[in-house]
């Protein structure tokens, strides 16, 4: 009631001195006198204030004239504090800001709250809207490459619409998800693939809906301080994205609008027709040459070219130069915002279409929003904010499932693309399940949309003494259809899908907070808060196939038929609270706490509690440390605390269930599912991280260097109960492992003058890895993509192999040894077994050519003998960053980035049957084919061409060093001076052009160094990021944008 | 503090704890769509015959009573020729080189415990849900009891040296399970002696024939579980006890021998048929059939041996050559030639067969004669001599045995316990059962491996 009436009383108040009111006039300008556009000028203690326009003026009606204090900020320079006495009130004003390299002062969002920079005791990285605009991808993830040290961010291919992977400061678990937890203003929201999981060997990205044009910032938690707020969530980091918000002042447009080419950043070369037949006539010959020596009375038959064609038919058909393009881009956007003292608000509209190199592949984006923040009263803000989102994404196959992994593999080159009566060349089966990648191009479509609606409601009510209460609620509603038609023309029955899955996400919030000096010198800023989240999944689908008329596409119309459904919920109840205390602004403690309880968590393990403290010390504030001039800061923090990860659980494990479906003689069945674990829960990281921040030189010259070491616990493994129990494994936490590192920043302003300026910021991250208890399973139990397994004392995901011993270079008697029991390929399991070490020296003829490997003894063996694995390599770089000049001279602005990463490796799970293995039925690889063994004395690793011999196996022949350096971006802006923008009715314009993934240097001999082999499971996500198979290239991009704001 | 702060601080809490009043403890309490929980699952009469009913289901897997619990011990025998290609599993038993990966072992250990948890499951819960009608509830225990009893039964045969291997047989059997696994705890358990394993096939079946009715089809009724144990007996050398199951088997009346050799296999629950695992045309989970199927033009896997090819055809007129067919040089097997057939587990021509043996190696030479002339007649070949006695009678009940019931799995049983070699090895060689799987090894530290 009483604050109806202050409401009432203050409006009757402004309409009543309407007539005497004062204006205040100025400009804003940098040190040298350039003016300052977008600067806010804010009345203290007031709802008073403005924003600079061009050449800087600013101009604030006052009802009043009184003595006023202004506040003067804005991103970039250090905020300054203006006092004017009532009867100055009408001279203008001239204010100039000095720039801030700093940022101490800057807002850092931290979750349920923000945080000045200078105040953090806890790792936060922050990508602004700006770094932000300068990504041209169509995901915001794109944007952090190389902005946020020690996140490394992986595109799983160059593909448009294609899934992305985010490791903070390391891989975070082993068979749950890695990734981060993903939070739009203050909402966690559903992420991942939904896109009908590996069926095109590719997947989607829910996220990818999101405009990164409408982000205001994105700040990643990335040690324990920052992230223990969001506890049992927060062990892989948290990344929050705020978007933008209006401010009070005249409404301000800008629109900006980009278009563009993409192509592959590599396109391999492969045999052509002719070549692959002449190096089939070699193999032949090879092989008769081989036989006559090992076997000389033998009949040698040569094996014919696959695919039963007759010379006639014989093509030279370039089938990547079929299925690859140049793909265009075309993203625009508009956005207006602005606001009254009551109301700000900020709306956009965004579209975006793009193709990609793969032929028929789309990406297509609209999308809307709205944020407005309402002062209903002077104790009382509302705001809403709405994102209503829609994507198109048509999908192509590649790699194993076709198109142009076909393209560069099965479709070998002298086939036609056509029969002589214009049907589809289809090769005489079987030997391979070619499909004419030309065909499945032409005549299937997979097509998926999502449509989503993020909204977002909340009211911040001031309470007396300091306190604040915030009350949130948000829904993020996702749904999502998929609609896959594959032709009669390319298989033998046409087959149809329709498949919906709808997301509901609901998240509820109150937040009390208390913002105030307890004692002299001493600030506390506490909350306290309530969270739920309740997330429920419903998939459903119909699949067809025989169509009585090739013209029918929906299952409905098949004759044979069978729907679908899945179901999937989960909840979340936390309670959260976090002290932050301030001491002379030299010295500052951070106490987090969160306790999540979960559905995800066992019956008698229901809630997790996650600690953190922090400490923060400012040594510059120190008296000792005032008087140098050149330190402008120093600061020293250091943090511990606990994590989570809850979100690799997968809902109801921790169940014992019984499932339908065990039907006997008519009668309906069920059977029992899996073991109940009411212990189940989160894997659970202890983070320690030290660092040091330092800014020299009024901070031209900064750097932070932070170590830190998160042990990771708990670990969920599916362990092994005996088989007699009518069971195979029970989901535990168990296992455990480690991630150490350090990070580097460094960032200095070489130039600084008026017309110019130079930033340079070089970032360095190290991290190892090391599995410390995968449970004692055996090697095989955990594995991923391309041979990468989980052993003790290894790097996750590292490569568990055959060591190739090369090839032998001339024929002859050779001593070779061989494993008595090596008949028996994968027979022993433990490596005590007194079998292991049972070897034998033998004589025997080795032909020329012939591949060796490598035992467990090191010694050279002729035989190919899975026992003989050993433990190599890291699919992780164990160095990787960026390096980013930005230089402004006058109008014109250019940035550099380049990005690389070392010390990884990539095992190209394809390169044993593209490099000089014409037996796989797949095209090869010319470059290194041609150092295949071709006459007696050669020396090489790549073995003689066969028909016969079984090269098709995995050995380290095919682990490359995957370290790469690449010029991932390139922008050069023109700003146009505001003399000019004013006669055109505009208040800023830019034009500028960027390319990314200009140039890279690598020595990996494959598509494309920067790899994710296509996995939809978590534990083929944290063990296949170095591992590829036809896995399809990045994509460069080369637009020419303009932004203009009016 | 002042009281302003206490009272703004409760407001606030207050404020914000109604508006989250509905996010209480219970809302994490989330139930699986898809499945259903062990308490609810088990809580009602109609759940238990559900969960009894999937015991079975598993119980007919091609990987146990379905198919290889027969087919496989068939491969070791004289009775069967094979070509199984590249199929990895069978080339290592057909080479003697088991390994504890082969996949037939594997999947056969893991469906005969799979069926021993279900029904330990179906019996505990039994105890705690009320029936109205109390004859329902011993029905279900002696269904899920005679399913634990015969599936030990093939465990045993499969992964453990017979009866006999040791003159007290306090060599390893298998691992007992009479409790049902509901957590991890207690996982990890050692083999039993034979005696204890067949101490406790005996007990199931003994009970379960006490409970159930005297048919009681697609299940054991416990007239089949007597059946069952007079093979136990048999199996055991005990000769009387094995005979006086037969006898109530064959005296009931509730079985009779089919007219035709062939009936038993051409139709689905003959009057023949003491036990028969159902298949339908949705449900077949797989069987013995696709080793043998010949029609339609397919090749079988599996054909008949010479030494069997001999046996048979020593005379002409016996009408069993009718379940034969022979193409490109070879005698294939036309017993097992229907999809989505029922597999005939136990029929009433292996009762008498049993019997006879059992009389004759009692000295009753008459009576043995006249069960195997029973047998022969429906052949339609001419009765055994009269004279018959001794290792002469025994013999001609064995070969009748192999000739009646060949490629129905008996043979393998039959040699071990004759002490017969099975091809060139011997009826106790450890290469003629299987290794106990990586799937029991790896999680199971008191499990002994077979040598």
């Amino acid at each position: 009631m009483t604050i109806l009436l202050r409401l009432v009383l203050s409006l009757v108040l402004v309409a009543n001195v309407h007539a005497q009111q004062v204006t205040l006039n100025g400009t804003v300008t940098d040190r040298e006198g350039s003016p300052l556009v977008g600067a806010t000028i804010r009345v203290t203690n007031t709802r008073y204030g403005a924003y600079t326009k061009s050449k800087g003026s600013f101009s604030i009606s006052m009802p009043t004239a009184v003595d006023v204090r202004l506040t003067v900020s804005i991103v970039g320079y250090k905020s300054k504090e203006v006092d004017v006495k009532a009867a100055d009130l009408g001279e203008p004003l001239r204010i100039s800001l000095e720039t801030d390299h700093l940022k101490l002062k800057e807002a850092v969002v931290v979750g349920y709250g923000t945080k000045q920079r200078v105040e953090l005791t806890g790792s936060v990285a922050q990508i602004d809207s700006r770094e932000i605009a300068q990504n041209t991808y169509g995901n915001f993830e794109n944007a952090i490459v190389g902005r946020a040290p020690g996140v490394q961010v992986i595109n799983s291919n160059g593909m448009a619409g294609s899934a992305m992977t985010i490791r903070v400061r390391g891989v975070g678990s082993l068979t749950a998800s890695g990734e981060p937890l993903y939070v739009i203003d203050g909402i966690p929201v559903t992420q991942g693939d939904f896109g009908g999981k590996d069926r095109l060997a590719t997947q989607t990205n829910a996220l990818a809906s999101i405009n990164p044009n409408d982000i205001e910032s994105i700040d990643i938690l990335k040690d324990a301080d920052a992230a223990a707020i969001y506890g049992s969530r927060g062990s892989n980091g948290v990344v929050l994205i705020t978007t933008k918000k209006g401010s009070s002042g005249a409404t301000r447009f800008n629109v900006s609008y980009f278009r563009g080419q993409t192509s592959e950043t590599n396109r391999p070369r492969l045999l052509n027709g002719d070549e692959f037949r002449s190096l089939w006539s070699e193999a032949n010959r090879q092989d008769s040459i081989a036989l006559s020596i090992l076997r000389p009375t033998a009949r040698f038959t040569a094996k014919p070219l696959p695919g039963g064609l007759s010379p006639s038919q014989f093509a030279n058909t370039d089938w990547l130069g079929l299925t690859m393009q140049k793909g265009e881009i075309t993203d625009a956007a508009i956005t207006a915002s602005g606001g009254t003292n009551a109301v700000t608000f900020f709306t956009s509209l965004g579209y975006r279409n793009e193709s990609s190199f793969a032929v028929g592949n789309t990406f297509e984006r609209i999308n809307g929003r709205a944020n407005v923040d309402f002062k209903a009263t002077e104790k009382v803000s509302l705001g809403l904010s709405t994102n209503l989102n829609y994507t198109m994404n048509n999908r192509v196959p590649s790699a194993w499932a076709g198109g142009i992994g076909a393209a560069q593999s099965s479709a070998l080159p002298y086939f036609p693309i056509y029969n002589a009566d214009g049907t589809y060349f289809e090769p005489q089966r079987p030997w391979y399940a070619m499909y004419n990648p030309v065909a499945q191009l032409n005549e299937n479509t997979f097509e998926n949309t999502e449509s989503r609606l993020l909204t977002n409601l909340y009211a911040q009510i001031a309470l007396p003494e300091h306190f604040a209460l915030r009350l949130q609620g948000g829904f993020d509603l996702l749904n999502f259809t998929d609609r896959r038609y594959t032709s009669q023309i390319v298989q033998s029955e046409a087959e149809a899908e329709a498949r919906k899955v709808g997301v509901n996400n609901v998240i509820l919030n109150a937040t009390l907070s208390y913002d105030n000096s307890i004692l002299e010198g001493l600030k506390l800023s506490a909350i306290l808060a309530m969270e739920t989240q309740a997330s429920n999944q419903l998939v459903t689908g119909l699949r067809g196939r025989n169509f009585p008329n090739p013209a029918f596409r929906n299952p409905t119309s098949a004759v044979v038929r069978d729907a679908y459904s899945f179901e999937t919920a989960f909840t979340f109840l936390s309670y959260i609270t976090r002290w932050n205390l301030n001491y002379l602004d030299k010295y500052y403690v951070s106490l987090t706490g969160r306790a999540d309880g979960s559905s995800r968590f066992g019956s008698e393990n229901r809630y997790g509690f996650f600690p953190s403290i922090g400490a923060g010390w400012i040594l510059s504030n120190e008296d000792f440390l005032k008087g140098v001039e050149s330190i402008s800061l120093l600061k020293l923090r250091a943090s511990i605390g606990l994590t989570g990860n809850a979100d690799g659980i997968d809902d109801y494990q921790w169940q014992g269930t019984y499932k339908a479906g065990a039907d006997y003689g008519g009668t309906a069945g069920i059977r029992p599912e899996r073991l109940a674990n009411p212990l189940l829960g989160w894997e659970q990281t202890r983070q320690i991280d030290i660092t040091t921040e330092a800014g020299f030189f009024n901070g031209r010259l900064q750097a932070t260097v932070s170590w830190y070491h998160k042990l990771t616990s708990n670990v969920l493994l599916n362990v092994a109960v005996p088989a007699s129990t009518g069971f195979s494994s029970i989901l535990k936490n168990v296992g455990s492992f480690e991630n150490t590192g350090v990070e580097v920043v460094l960032s200095g302003y070489p130039i600084s003058s008026g017309e110019f300026t130079w930033r340079t910021d070089l970032s360095v991250a190290h991290n190892t890895n090391k599995v410390i208890d995968n449970a004692e399973l055996p090697p095989d139990a955990i594995g991923g993509p391309g041979e990468t397994r989980i052993l003790v004392g290894y790097p996750v995901g590292t490569f568990f192999i055959n060591r190739s011993a090369g090839v032998q270079s001339r024929t002859d008697s050779v001593v070779v040894q061989r494993r008595r029991s090596g008949n028996s390929v994968n027979f022993i399991t433990d490596r005590n077994d007194p079998r292991w070490n049972q070897f034998y020296d033998t004589t025997i003829v080795i032909v020329g050519g012939s591949q060796l490997f490598y035992n467990l003894n090191g010694r050279i063996t002729d035989q190919y003998d899975l026992n003989d694995r050993v433990a190599l390599g890291n699919p992780y770089p164990t160095w990787f960053g960026s390096f980013t000049n930005t230089i402004n001279w006058k109008g014109f602005d250019l940035t550099a980035m380049i990005y690389y990463q070392f010390g990884n490796q990539i095992y190209d799970d394809a390169a044993k049957r593209q490099v000089g293995n014409l037996a796989s039925n797949f095209n090869q690889t010319k470059d290194l084919t041609e150092k295949r063994w071709q006459n007696e004395g050669d020396v090489t690793n790549v073995p003689r061409l066969s028909l016969t011999e079984n090269y098709d196996i995995n050995t380290d022949r095919f682990i490359y060093d995957g370290s790469f350096v690449r010029l991932r971006q390139l922008t050069l802006g023109y700003t146009v001076p505001g003399d000019y923008l004013e006669m055109a009715g505009l208040s800023s314009l830019r034009v500028y052009v960027t390319g990314q993934n200009l140039i890279t240097w690598t020595n990996y001999p494959g598509w494309d160094p920067e790899i994710m082999r296509d996995q939809d499971g978590a534990q083929g996500r944290n063990l296949g990021a170095g591992v590829t198979y036809l896995t399809p290239p990045q994509a460069r991009q080369i637009v020419i944008g303009i932004n203009a704001g009016f | 503090m002042n009281t302003h702060f206490l009272s703004s601080l409760r407001s606030g809490l207050i404020m914000g704890l109604a508006i989250l009043s509905i996010g209480c403890d219970s809302m994490l309490d989330q139930t699986p769509p898809l499945d259903i929980s062990n308490d609810i699952a088990l809580s009602t009469p109609s759940g238990i015959v559900a969960a009894l009913t999937g015991a079975a289901d598993q119980f007919s897997s091609g990987a146990f009573y379905g198919g290889n619990t027969m087919s496989i011990g068939e491969l070791w025998s004289n009775n069967v020729e094979s070509n199984v290609g590249a199929d990895f599993g069978r080339l290592q038993i057909l080479s003697y080189n088991l390994n504890i990966f082969n996949p037939e072992g594997r999947s056969m250990w893991g469906d005969g415990y799979g069926v021993i948890n279900r029904a330990n499951n179906v019996i505990l819960a039994l105890d705690n849900v009320s029936f109205a009608d109390p004859r329902q509830k011993d029905l279900l225990r002696g269904r899920a009891l005679a399913l634990r009893g015969a599936s030990l039964w093939a465990l045993c045969m499969y992964f453990a040296q017979p009866w006999g291997f040791t003159p007290d047989n306090s060599h390893p059997g298998v691992i007992i399970r009479t409790e049902p696994t509901l957590g991890d705890i207690g996982t990890v358990k050692a083999r039993a002696t034979l005696k204890e394993c067949y101490d406790q096939i005996i007990a199931d079946l003994t009970q379960a024939a006490t409970l159930l009715p005297a048919k009681d089809a697609p299940y054991m009724g416990s007239l089949a579980a007597k059946a069952m144990l007079a093979r136990v007996y048999f199996h055991m050398g005990e000769w009387a006890k094995a005979e006086a199951f037969c006898t109530e088997v064959i005296a009931s009346g509730a079985f009779k021998l089919n007219p035709g050799v062939a009936d038993v296999v051409a139709s689905n629950s003959t009057p023949e048929a003491v036990f028969e695992i159902v298949n339908t045309p949705v449900d077949n989970a797989g069987s013995i059939v696709w080793d043998f199927r010949q029609a339609d033009n397919s090749l079988p896997r599996y054909w008949a041996g010479t030494d069997f090819v001999n046996a048979l055809y020593t005379d002409t007129t016996d009408k069993r050559l009718a379940l034969y067919v022979y193409r490109n040089n070879r005698l294939y097997v036309a017993k097992w030639d229907r999809i989505a057939m029922n597999t005939p587990i136990v029929r009433l021509a292996e009762l008498y067969l049993t019997r006879a043996e059992c009389r004759a190696q009692q000295g009753n030479a008459a009576e043995a004669i006249a069960d195997v002339n029973i047998v022969r007649q429906r052949a339609g070949v001419k009765d055994l001599s009269a004279t018959l006695t001794g290792n002469s009678l025994l013999n001609a009940v064995r070969r009748e045995r192999n000739l009646e019931l060949a490629f129905e799995g008996d043979i393998f049983l039959e040699r071990k316990r004759q002490r017969r070699n099975l091809k060139l090895r011997a009826w106790n060689d450890a290469a003629l059962i299987f290794k106990i799987p990586d799937i029991e090894m790896n999680a199971n530290t008191l499990c002994v491996q077979n040598p």
